[in-house]
């Protein structure tokens, strides 16, 4: 995490589980204070993993390392005009070339591993190919919130959710359960042209705060009503009794869910701190087990039934 | 999506009538824009944001509103809203909705499967539509100073356009802050040059930046250069977009290049441009730049995409259709890259006396001729107004006719003087030499 202001306006949460049956993880993920406080930056990326794309826990490392590079700038630059609103045009013209700047940056990374070690063992003969970035692929889902301005990029499966202080969570980017398994991927040619860019004002008065998760998560609910209203359970429990009980619960949480749906489950989010950091005095504990499968209602508890 | 205005809120138009707020499409840059409910049915309504409801702005859209101009291409500002209860000050403005079949350029650039429908052809009709629409404003003495690719919608079927956000245009004179995006526009007005302000001239800038982006699917400035910056800020937009533009395809300036393996898209797209539509690319992105009088205006764009259109090609293998050069040889396949037969052509002659105009028009299968065809100077194509399609024989393969599908009858002359009428309906053969008189003094021949 990066420097730590004297009151910073976003609290984070980070938490990340391996798959259940996975020798290792092919999740990345960062969740940061930019600014100094004043804005957060949250991105997952979810390495594809099958032997296609055996390096792809490279591929999401760097998915995450170019998204925060790139946006980190993007959020100097917001810096720089001040955060008026008049200047939001400007910024959102930058935020729309944003994806070609980090398809580039991974692309110069997987090159130049590529060159030093390629996947696909040494050439022998003829002219050296181009790199081959398919071992490598991996899905990106960033965003970047500096003062009122909610930015959000996607490439791929993952999910971002809106959670204001109450009502129902909101999937700006979430358009229906994907149809086929062609799933985009920064492997892809020009992958930028895929990547969707998504941006809003929030509301001062309603204390929006973000989630940003691997597939992995969304996956292990019976369906996308269940997935919401964990998100919209885990605000419920953020608001009520603070962020820090929160954190302790979640890697809990995300390990239940990484058991239904076998895959590494990754979640980074930001709330206002000035509403959720802390809990009221004596708030109630909770109990854990049950606590549990109330707010996760994953598959295998309720899920499996229907 | 929550928004500035909640669900259900009413908002009042200058007029009195009350507007109520339904969801929220999405937010730009200037405000948020929101379905309504008006005595007139349904609307959309754009709700500045509070930094962006200044006066100036205020007074744009009056006077907008104030011409009471209605065209189909453009969604123009109807009428101002304010909001009687003040939950937020400010004022927004009522537009028509942009109808469904309507499509963003995000999905063109994505290859959305909602604009497979699209294809060359339908592209340059969409080129065609832009290009007399923002030349019917300029007409008007109206400079649109914001043009890009978020305020123009396509038909992918038809190629028919919708010119949103209207609410930054002003009248010439008007003194008017500089409005838009670096990426659109004129590099004198990014480099904030003394004396440079935005009007007609810059918009020619940006409107060919426009063409460009829809023909290539791709900014004519991001090339290699634009790789290697980090994050397009301020300063890098500056100096890409100002004071040091390079066109990706300047023929004496190769550094900023598309890259092979990440920008390979417009490396094709660009292949399969007909010479006479680079040319005019390269003119306005190279000496244009610097010399805003070099910028290709309304009328060549016009002249050169319309008979770019009379000279499209399909291929006999592949069945796509492909852009010719007017008069030129024939080019390759785009897709299957086998050379292209050239059809026969009919030589249009319009008009009369010594002001006859004159154009070529390839044959292809289902290829129309359209009342703009007919007359000298056409003012806006019509693609509606189909008065022939080139059909084939229902009996002999290989033979094609002109249907007659006006409302009034040709005839045709053959070399020897004969002649022959073809009421609406019937179809003149399409052999070389024959002469096709459509009335009103215009005529074609017939060339193999
Ligand atoms: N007349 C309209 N009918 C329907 N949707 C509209 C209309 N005008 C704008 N929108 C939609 O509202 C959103 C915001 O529009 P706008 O303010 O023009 O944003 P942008 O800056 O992205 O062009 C976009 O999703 C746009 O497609
Ligand atoms: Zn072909």
């Amino acid at each position: 995490m990066t420097d730590a202001p004297d009151s910073p306006h976003w609290a984070l949460l980070h938490a990340a589980v391996k798959g259940s049956h996975k020798k290792y993880s092919q999740d990345s993920s960062t969740a940061r204070l930019v600014l100094g406080g004043a804005g957060a930056l949250l991105a997952v990326a979810d390495g594809h993993g099958s032997r296609a794309h055996h390096r792809s826990d490279l591929g999401s490392r760097w998915a995450v390392e170019a998204f925060t590079a790139c946006a980190l700038a993007l959020a100097e630059d917001v810096r720089r005009r001040g955060g008026d609103e008049a200047r939001w045009p400007a910024v959102l013209a930058a935020a729309r070339g944003l994806p070609q700047q980090i398809v580039h940056h991974w692309w110069t990374r997987m090159a130049l591993h590529e060159a030093n070690s390629p996947a696909g063992g040494a050439w022998t003969s003829g002219p050296p190919p181009g790199p081959d970035p398919i071992p490598y692929g991996s899905t990106l889902v960033g965003v970047l919130v500096v003062g009122r301005l909610l930015l959000c990029w996607q490439l791929g499966d993952g999910d971002v959710v809106l959670v204001d202080e109450t009502g129902e969570p909101s999937l700006p980017l979430y358009d229906g359960p994907e149809l086929g398994d062609e799933a985009d991927s920064l492997c892809q040619a020009e992958a930028w042209r895929q990547m969707r860019v998504h941006w809003q004002r929030l509301p001062v008065d309603r204390h929006t705060g973000v989630l940003v998760s691997t597939d992995g998560l969304s996956k292990s609910f019976a369906d996308h009503a269940g997935f919401v209203s964990f998100a919209a359970g885990l605000r419920d429990r953020a608001r009520d009794t603070g962020l820090d009980r929160i954190r302790d619960h979640l890697p809990d949480w995300l390990t239940q869910a990484a058991s239904y749906s076998g895959d590494d489950s990754t979640l980074v989010g930001a709330f206002p701190a000035a509403r959720y950091a802390l809990g009221p005095q004596g708030a109630t504990e909770p109990q854990p087990a049950a606590e549990q499968r109330h707010m996760a209602g994953p598959r295998g508890t309720e899920g499996t039934s229907t | 999506m929550n928004g500035i205005l909640p669900e259900g809120h009413v908002l009042q138009a200058e007029s009195g009538e009350k507007i109520t707020v339904g969801r929220m499409f999405g937010a730009g840059g200037q405000g948020e824009v929101y379905l309504a409910q008006t005595p007139g049915g349904e609307r959309a309504v754009k709700w500045y944001y509070p930094a962006q409801a200044t006066d100036l702005q205020r007074r744009i859209l009056d006077s907008l509103i104030g011409l009471g101009w209605s065209d189909d291409r453009f969604l123009w500002p109807q009428s101002v809203v304010v909001d009687p209860q003040r939950l937020s000050s400010g004022f927004g403005y009522v537009m028509a909705l942009r109808p469904d079949r309507f499509k963003d350029l995000p999905a063109l650039f994505r290859r959305d499967p909602s604009v497979s429908a699209v294809n060359q052809r339908t592209l340059l009709i969409a080129a065609l539509h832009t290009v007399e629409a923002y030349q019917a404003l300029h007409a008007r003495g109206i400079a649109y100073r914001d043009i890009n690719w978020g305020n123009i919608f396509f038909d992918p079927a038809t190629g028919e356009i919708l010119v949103c956000d209207n609410d930054n245009a002003v009248f010439e004179s008007e003194a008017a802050a500089i409005a838009g995006t670096m990426d659109f526009m004129a590099p004198e007005l990014v480099r904030g040059h003394p004396g440079a302000a935005p009007g007609t001239q810059t918009d020619l800038h940006s409107l060919a930046v426009l063409l460009f982006m829809l023909f290539m699917n791709h900014h004519p400035f991001q090339g290699a250069l634009a790789l290697k910056i980090r994050c397009l800020d301020e300063a890098a937009q500056r100096k890409l977009y100002g004071t040091r533009p390079v066109f990706v395809f300047d023929p004496d300036d190769t550094t900023n290049r598309p890259v092979p393996g990440e920008q390979d898209t417009v490396l094709a797209t660009w292949r399969t441009m007909p010479p006479v539509l680079r040319k005019l690319f390269v003119q306005t992105f190279t000496r244009g730049l610097t010399d805003p009088a070099e910028r290709v205006r309304e009328s060549q764009w016009r002249i050169a995409l319309s008979s770019v259109l009379d000279s499209v090609l399909r291929c006999s293998t592949c069945d796509k259709i492909n852009l010719g050069e007017p008069g030129g040889p024939a080019p390759e396949c785009w897709k299957c890259a086998r050379p292209l037969a050239l059809p026969q052509r009919l030589e249009l002659l319009t008009g009369v006396g010594s002001v006859r105009g004159r154009r070529e028009v390839r044959l292809i299968r289902d290829g129309r001729i359209y009342g703009y065809h007919l007359v000298s100077d056409p003012l806006r194509h019509d693609f509606d107004d189909v008065v022939g399609v080139v059909t084939e024989h229902p009996n002999k393969r290989g033979v094609f006719g002109l249907t007659n599908r006006s409302r009034t009858a040709w005839s045709t002359r053959r070399p020897d003087g004969t002649s022959q009428p073809v009421p609406p309906g019937r179809t003149a053969a399409l052999r070389q030499g024959i002469t096709i008189e459509f009335g009103g003094g215009t005529e074609g021949v017939v060339h193999i």
